[in-house]
């Protein structure tokens, strides 16, 4: 895997009239666990959607390595990026094989399409799914699989593309504490096998716990970057989310089950 | 039943060769032969006028080719149209596109025009078509569900249906306002090299087209997002879409009148064949078009009713139930 | 002795007195040049061919076409109606002739207004059409022009009839109609007769059509009739109905006898003239 970081400097997106990213900045090193969090409407996915080039109205800069991303054929950025959007669909009644398989899609020859898949797509989609433990979801339905197998194959799809930058939007919605603890240790593997993973989440505990760098987006700016220590704050909390801790009790790692919320 | 794909097209065009040739025997209406040879085959050997060549030629070679490009042309159009609007239901007859074609068709050729410049009838039927496609992907494209997209459809033929009655209407020959008939039920009746060499190269077009977009429509089946991230350009494979949808229906419609359901039956009795593939739906359907228009329409020739029995109220007999069994499907999938 | 001759001379006077009054009531004839309107084409014809000018208070609109009429700008200058009863509501007229296409629901009104009517059905024989022309010339004051008309009529058919070779029917040649739309004409049709009495058979019974059916294109190709008879082209503006007749497949070995269709949509005294025209056909086919 060919390591790269992602540079991304004074992002301006407008989505209609709105603003939605003001001068963003932000840098994710290869091996390391990226987390975007932030309150919702705060620009996270349109950050990440900039990120993996499905945005093309925004201003500043995008690189990989030394690379522009404007300057890359969408076929390269798709090697070199893998992105998994909210929410994600599948409209036709596929496998969760066929699923995994799509991740190959930028490798596979323009007038091909009919063939088989190479030994290398063969190899590469193995992989993926023996990293998130759905070979035996294989011949199965997507639609007819739970929300945390769906979770698995769609990672496993990504996994495919073996791209070295993997960018994932809340892969948590909607699971239960085992397949989120589960799912966010298999982007922190990939991670640690020197792909630089970008996060968008909205669990802070979670973010807190696996990521090994965040970002708070506050009213489409940043308002904190840093380790979680560094960012999860009360102070930053506060302007955020605007939450607050209990009367008394020191600043010992979150533990928001506690927090109250901000009312004046 | 699991056969593989390349079977499966080996079969669907043997398939479709054998009805072919079957069409290029039978006569054009069982209950005219009046107890002479109906086989084409032994009158071509004895022949010492030219009729039966003549015959041939002129008569059962476009009729049979005409089929088997415009049954081709609906299925593939019919996948195309499912792959780009992501929906099971989409077909040109049902949302409007075959109808728009045939407004197209009509102002072309009761005007005039098509009398000066014979192209003009099938273009006239794609730009018909392509009004409609483009009105159904900008309502219906992006996240709309199915009962946007039909309600689009039924507007769009709506439209277009009073607006083709209007014009035969309207037109001072006292023919026309009949001709509705044809147009609304469609029929490959005394079509002519002249109709093929028209529509054919046009629908030929049309196919390579939608072929060019065939692998992006896999990609889509995860979003036009996710697509796009896995390098898939979507504008224009939605744009070699609908032009190619739209060429492909238009030429057609304009040299048969609307045959409608053969988009939205064909592609769903050959998904599960195909492994729920789009790209491969698209090759097959194509085949399979082929197949059930030449069967629909040597059908029509073997009934024995004394007036012309429509190849339209053949395909809508058929597929019309289908569409209904469809929804309800459907209904309770969405519930 | 009964009936003295006072009586005789009586019943005389009073006879002579009646007999006038009664042909009137029966026949129907008049001499007064009534006004007509005219709610269907072929009854249009006839009016236009016999009533004066001045007679004439309405026509339809199909006959300033000149594809249906053969008086089509004669036409022109009459009061235009689409062949309903309120078109000519406000027009003076003394009679109304109508036809197979004027719809029921219009004679019926004009029933109730107590418009006297004509009703003639299109005629399917020479006899028929004969008939008609003269109850159409009776009632309209015209009887003489019709007796005319009739009587050059039938001295051109017999004409043909005279100058007919004896060959036997069985080896005539074969004559096959073409309309828009492919459809022929079959047994009972007036253009089947004028096709017998030229001396052709028709290639259409042979196959059992009748008339209004349509003609498929093989069976004209295998029945292969020594002439085609088909409607002068090409119709100001353009149907399918038409595209027919210029089919690739018809235009071989087949002689085409173009026929001004407004002769024959509508039956006149003068299908004579076509039934002498295809006869002059037949003597060139057979030479």
């Amino acid at each position: 895997m060919a390591v790269a970081k992602l540079t991304a400097s004074a992002i301006q997106c407008h989505i209609g009239t709105q603003l939605a990213l003001n001068n963003i900045s932000l840098t994710a090193e290869p091996g390391q666990l990226t987390g975007i969090i932030g309150t919702n409407g705060a620009g996270k996915s349109t950050l990440l959607s900039v990120l993996a080039g499905v945005q093309s109205n925004f201003r500043g800069h995008v690189s990989f390595g030394n690379k522009q991303l404007e300057q890359m054929t969408s076929n390269e950025r798709a090697r070199h990026i893998a992105y998994l959007p909210q929410n994600p669909q599948v409209h036709w009644d596929l496998t969760a094989q066929q699923v995994t398989e799509l991740g190959r899609v930028p490798y596979r020859r323009r007038f091909n399409w009919l063939g088989p898949l190479t030994a290398a797509d063969q190899q590469a989609v193995t992989a993926a799914m023996a990293a998130t433990q759905c070979e035996d979801l294989a011949p199965r339905p997507i639609q007819s699989l739970s929300n945390g197998e769906r979770m698995r194959v769609h990672l496993a799809r990504v996994l495919a593309v073996k791209a070295p930058i993997i960018l994932v939007d809340e892969p948590t919605t909607g699971l239960d504490p085992y397949q989120q603890i589960h799912c966010l240790e298999v982007l922190r593997d990939e991670a640690r096998q020197g792909g630089t993973v970008v996060m968008v989440l909205h669990d802070l505990d979670l973010a807190a716990r696996f990521c090994d760098q965040l970002l708070l987006l506050h009213n489409n700016q940043v308002l904190s970057h840093g380790s979680p220590a560094e960012v999860l704050t009360p102070a930053h909390l506060l302007t955020a989310y605007r939450i607050k801790p209990p009367a008394g009790l020191a600043f010992n790692g979150l533990n928001l089950a506690n927090w109250e919320r901000q009312t004046d | 039943m699991h056969i593989g794909f390349r079977k499966l097209l080996l079969l669907l065009a043997v398939t479709t060769l054998c009805l072919f040739c079957l069409s290029l025997m039978l006569p054009s209406n069982i209950l005219s032969t009046n107890g002479a040879a109906p086989f084409l085959l032994l009158e071509l050997l004895n022949d010492d006028t030219d009729i039966a060549q003549t015959i041939l030629i002129e008569l059962r070679i476009p009729r049979a080719t005409l089929a088997l490009f415009v049954g081709a042309s609906l299925g593939l159009a019919g996948a195309a149209m499912q792959g780009l609007l992501r929906n099971p239901l989409a077909e040109p007859g049902v949302v409007g596109v075959s109808g728009s074609a045939a407004l197209g068709a009509t102002l072309a050729f009761y005007t005039g025009l098509a009398t000066i410049a014979p192209l003009a009838l099938p273009l006239g039927g794609i730009a018909g078509a392509l009004a409609a496609v483009i009105v159904l992907f900008s309502m219906a494209g992006k996240r709309a569900g199915t009962t946007t997209l039909l309600l689009a459809g039924i507007a769009i033929n709506a439209i277009a249906g009073a607006l083709t009655a209007l014009v035969l209407n309207l037109s001072p020959n006292p023919f026309a306002a009949m001709e509705i008939i044809f147009w609304q039920m469609g029929s490959l009746a005394d079509r002519s090299l002249l109709h093929l060499q028209l529509a054919g190269p046009l629908m030929a077009v049309g196919w390579i087209l939608i072929l060019l977009a065939a692998p992006a429509t896999r990609a889509l089946s995860l979003g036009e997002v996710t697509a796009a991230s896995l390098g898939t350009n979507v504008r224009t494979t939605q744009r070699q879409i609908i032009v190619g949808t739209a060429l492909c229906v238009g030429a057609g419609v304009a040299v048969t009148g609307v045959i409608g359901f053969v988009g939205l039956v064909v592609p769903h009795l050959l998904r599960k064949l195909c492994a729920n593939d789009p790209a491969k739906l698209l090759l097959a359907s194509a085949g399979g078009g082929a197949t059930l228009l030449l069967a629909a329409d040597i059908a029509v020739r073997c009934i024995p009713v004394g007036t012309e029995l429509k190849l339209g109220v053949i395909t809508a007999l058929l597929g019309a139930p289908f569409f209904l069994y469809l929804i309800f499907q459907l209904r309770t999938l969405e519930q | 002795m009964g009936i003295s001759i006072f009586s005789r001379l009586g019943l005389c006077i009073i006879a002579a007195v009646l007999a006038p009054v009664a042909s009137y009531g029966t026949v129907a004839e008049t001499t007064e040049k009534l006004r007509i309107a005219s709610l269907n084409l072929c009854t249009d014809t006839l009016l236009l061919q016999y009533a004066d000018p001045q007679q004439v208070a309405s026509i339809t609109w199909l006959s300033s076409d000149e594809n249906l009429s053969p008086f089509a700008t004669y036409a022109q200058q009459f009061h235009r109606n689409q062949g309903r009863a309120e078109d000519i509501l406000r027009l003076s007229v003394d009679l109304v002739l109508t036809g197979p296409s004027t719809s029921t629901t219009t004679r019926a009104m004009l029933r109730r207004m107590h418009v006297p009517t004509l009703h003639l059905e299109d005629a399917t024989s020479i006899n028929a059409l004969s008939i008609n022309i003269r109850r159409l010339t009776q009632a309209i004051g015209q009887s003489a022009r019709g007796k005319e008309s009739l009587l050059q009529m039938h001295e051109k058919l017999t004409e043909i009839t005279n100058a007919a070779d004896k060959t036997p029917k069985d080896q005539w040649p074969y004559a096959a109609f073409l309309q828009p739309n492919g459809l022929t004409v079959g047994y009972g049709s007036l253009s089947n007769e004028l096709l017998n009495l030229a001396g052709f058979r028709n290639s259409a019974t042979l196959l059992g059509l009748r008339t209004y059916q349509r003609f498929p294109l093989e069976s004209l190709l295998r029945a292969r009739p020594d002439l085609l008879i088909a409607p002068t082209d090409q119709p100001k503006y353009p149907a399918l109905a038409h595209e027919l007749l210029q089919h690739p497949a018809l235009s071989g070995t087949m002689l085409r006898h173009q026929i001004d269709p407004s002769t024959l949509i509508c039956a006149t005294s003068r299908i004579a003239d076509v039934a002498m025209t295809l006869a002059t056909k037949r003597q060139q086919l057979v030479r």
